[in-house]
């Protein structure tokens, strides 16, 4: 996988010069060129780069101006950063505003290929897979606890997007100029990528607060939308299609209904695939039998009743005054859903 | 226990303080019937959970308590079911269920 490297430096005869020198690394990376540091930050935003070399001094904004803007937007992208005004100082700065590599000029090209191989290298100090599914893979990150960072390239489409984990923990996404869930949300679409993993992670700040499985169900609701929205041109598939709907805008006491609906929602919501909840007394009879089961054996009220009817979803039913039904998908994490929703109806209950 | 579709017992053996065994009458074609053929239902109750797994003979009831992790019920099932037929044909049936 052939990268892009951005020169930043307002000489163009250095540009020139460095440009010819690292052509003989073609076969490894591709040099993009920017003249100031405002360019640069255009380049980044509409190209896809891994890893900057800059100059410090330049007009308007600076090498450090560059620095700061790559770390806090582009945290994975590395910076090199070179000067011909080189001090200790100088060199300190640099390294604790988050360069990865320091050269003072003048140097020879090999000296600066060589910073370069070493921080493309670190890219994939964790290894790098080929043709995998990204949802299983990165489960297995959550569960072993890592602390990386995962950049992936997608095999349909080409795209490239990074992924940031803490001890396990998504803590930020990005492709292109979308990060946090929006990136997590299209990453996680990509059914066949080649990944490669750096054993650090350079990510400031936590801008991912959801949990990574709830994530991943998302983010496949989301390409199923996508998918059924192809497949009926002009129409968009709602749970609703499943089992018949209630008109219930016109009844009385809605209010209430609507209310516990919104609390169910806000808990369980998006966050494990849940499209949309209403009533349905289509499935009184059965509940009532239901109930009645928990009666001969002394269980006491019953709470909720999962079930795999054989449809594209499954579905939950809350028995109340009016039955509650929600359509699940049946790759939702169920435990976690049902303990959620019983909590709930204890929590409703008189 | 495990409950024909057309609501006969098959198969019963309860292994815990159960408060009472329950008796199977014609209620039970009733409920079977009004399943309308769902592959799994776990039922929630204030005090206990009930499993139920579609098999190709009828309808394997789980009974627990309260605090029992559905996902081992679950998996337990997922192995036990696709023997069910072989074993009610072997007539070893008892062998399947494990006393803890």
């Amino acid at each position: 996988m052939r990268r892009n490297i951005l020169l930043v430096d307002d000489q163009q005869e250095v540009l020139h010069s460095l440009r010819e020198g690292l052509a003989e690394y073609r076969e490894v990376f591709s040099v993009m060129t920017a003249e100031d540091g405002d360019e640069a930050i255009r380049r980044l935003r509409q190209d896809d780069i891994s890893l900057v070399v800059t100059d410090l001094k330049m007009p308007n904004t600076d090498g450090f101006g560059v620095l700061a803007h790559t770390m806090e937007f582009y945290p994975d992208i590395p910076v090199i950063v070179m000067t011909g005004y080189s001090t200790t100082e100088m060199e300190r700065l640099a390294h604790k505003d988050g360069a990865v590599g320091y050269i003072a000029k003048p140097f020879k090209t090999s000296a600066l290929a060589k910073l370069i191989l070493t921080a493309l290298r670190r890219e994939a100090d964790g290894g790098t897979l080929h043709n995998i599914s990204s949802g299983m893979f990165l489960q297995l990150v959550e569960m072993e606890q890592k602390t990386c960072t995962i950049r992936l390239a997608d095999k349909a489409s080409g795209k490239r997007g990074v992924l940031f984990f803490r001890d396990g923990d998504l803590l930020d996404a990005r492709v292109n100029g979308v990060k946090g869930e929006d990136a997590a949300h299209q990453i996680f679409r990509w059914e066949e990528v080649t990944l490669s993993i750096e054993n650090t992670c350079r990510c400031p700040e936590r801008k991912i607060e959801g949990e990574l499985q709830a994530i991943l169900l998302e983010a496949m609701r989301l390409k199923d939308e996508e998918g059924k929205a192809e497949d009926i041109p002009g129409k968009k598939i709602e749970a609703e299609d499943l089992v018949p709907v209630d008109d219930e805008k016109e009844q009385p006491g809605n209010k209430e209904k609507e209310t516990l609906k919104k609390r169910i929602m806000r808990k369980i919501g998006t966050r494990y695939g849940v499209a949309t909840i209403y009533h349905d007394n289509v499935w009184d009879g059965l509940l009532g039998q239901m109930t009645r089961m928990g009666k001969r054996f002394s269980f006491g009220p019953l709470r909720l009743a999962y079930m795999d009817v054989g449809a594209a979803r499954d579905v939950i039913l809350i028995p109340g005054e009016e039955t509650i039904l929600i359509p699940v998908d049946s790759r939702c994490p169920r435990d976690r859903m049902i303990q959620a929703l019983v909590a709930e109806t204890c929590e409703n209950s008189p | 226990m495990l409950v024909s579709f057309e609501g006969q017992l098959v198969f019963k053996e309860f292994v815990g303080p159960l408060s009472m065994e329950p008796e199977i009458d014609s209620s039970w074609a009733l409920f079977i019937h009004s399943l309308r053929g769902a592959g799994e239902i776990e039922m929630f109750y204030d005090h206990g959970r009930v499993y139920i797994r579609k098999t190709e003979i009828g309808y394997l009831f789980v009974i627990t308590g309260e605090s029992a992790p559905m996902a081992m019920v679950r998996l337990n099932c997922d192995m036990l079911v696709p023997a069910v037929k072989n074993v009610i044909k072997r007539d070893k049936f008892k062998g399947l269920f494990r006393r803890n």
